[in-house]
């Protein structure tokens, strides 16, 4: 008699060399359980599926940029993007697309990205503080905005603009922060 | 006529909820390649196997280490090490313990740890030079090293941990030393 376990896999089936973004294309095309993957030099990163209000957020930003002039085929919900050329990319909560680009696309590239947005969950935060922007803004993305949302307090979105530091090195400066109900009561800046 | 496909190499199949550091242990045992599994705040991480390079410098401390009076259980290459809860675990390159801990543990506790010792990689840089040390720091681990090996000379930086301004656990004296002219000695008191 054979035992059958339900509803629970737990398998990787990796090559033994660093990863590349047709490999993590490849990964993401066959997940069947919402799971992000990034690539970051070469190491994959899963992230778990985001609950529901995340994915609200999300939602509620598409919805108000729509709704406001942009298309549908530039505002796009956990693409990935591109952050190095073949070991390095990130699927953020929200992009827009300066332009349409082919429908098969995987990873934008960084140049046609006018925005980045990330819904800040518990178990992200230390990425989506530290790591990502960092990353961005080497990437050359010219608007960043992260939304911290807290227990007892309203969602607050945090705008960034890219800059340089004072070793002429790109990074996000010229913050802004704002409630979220405020930005979504108001006109999408202009981002293109 | 049929059509071949080729065997697909890639394939990761995990459960929809939350993995935790026991999902893990179970996914680096059951691990063909030697890849090596960290868990932070259930994000999964998966690297690729260290290269031969990057081997040789464990072993070459793991040796020293045990030439130099410590004891087979206490030094310990590629180890799991439980960070928080059971969400978060690393897998640093080399640790060195406090006391024996039974065989079978995957997940060691921190505090059973004196020294961990991460050997940089292109891949490793940001995470083991600043990442990787707040979170060791901050689950109180005495002793942290970093092997810096890149563009020269195999490099160790020793830190210890100390209190710094914030009142937060942070590593702090920091001295460099050459790997060669490290394993020509014997190794630092590790209280």
């Amino acid at each position: 008699m054979t035992a059958v376990h339900s509803g629970r896999r737990l398998r990787v089936d990796l090559p033994p060399r660093p990863l590349t973004l047709d490999d993590v294309a490849e990964l993401a095309a066959a997940d069947e359980s919402g799971h992000r993957y990034e690539l970051v030099d070469g190491t994959l990163l899963v992230v778990p599926p985001a609950d529901f209000d995340h994915a609200e957020t999300i939602t509620r930003l598409t919805v108000w940029f729509v709704t406001n002039g942009y298309g549908t085929h530039q505002v796009l919900a956990t693409p990935g993007i591109q952050i190095t050329e073949r070991t390095s990319g990130r699927v953020p909560d929200l992009i827009i697309l300066r332009r349409r680009r082919d429908g098969r696309t995987v990873w934008a590239d960084p140049a046609d990205v006018a925005l980045v947005v990330e819904v800040v969950s518990p178990g992200s935060e230390r990425v989506d503080r530290e790591a990502k922007p960092g990353e961005y803004a080497r990437a050359g993305i010219t608007q960043f905005w992260r939304i911290e949302r807290g227990d007892n307090a309203e969602a607050t979105v945090h705008q960034f603009r890219l800059g340089n530091d004072l070793r002429g090195e790109p990074t996000y400066l010229g913050h802004r922060a704002v409630l979220l109900e405020d930005l979504l009561a108001s006109k999408p800046p202009e981002l293109l | 006529m049929t059509t071949v496909h080729p065997k697909r190499r890639l394939r990761v199949d995990l459960p929809v909820y939350e993995l935790t550091l026991d999902d893990v242990a179970e996914l680096a045992a059951a691990d063909e390649h030697g890849h090596r599994y960290e868990l932070i705040d259930g994000n999964l991480l998966i690297m690729a196997p260290a290269d031969a390079d990057h081997m040789s410098v464990i072993a070459d401390l793991v040796t020293w280490f045990r030439t130099n009076g410590f004891a087979r259980g206490l030094v310990l290459p590629t180890p799991g090490i439980r960070i928080k809860g059971r969400s978060s675990g690393r897998n640093p390159d080399l640790m060195v313990l406090r006391r024996p801990v039974p065989g079978g543990t995957v997940w060691i506790e921190p505090e059973d740890a004196l020294l961990v010792v991460e050997v940089v990689s292109p891949s490793t840089r940001s995470e083991d030079r600043m990442r990787k040390p707040a979170e060791y720091a901050g689950a109180g681990i005495r002793h942290y090293w970093r092997v810096e090996r890149d563009d020269g000379p195999a490099t160790v930086h020793l830190f210890a941990l100390g209190i710094d301004e914030h009142g937060e656990r942070r590593y702090i004296g920091h001295e460099a030393v050459l790997l060669d002219r490290l394993l020509e000695g014997a190794p630092p008191a590790l209280a």
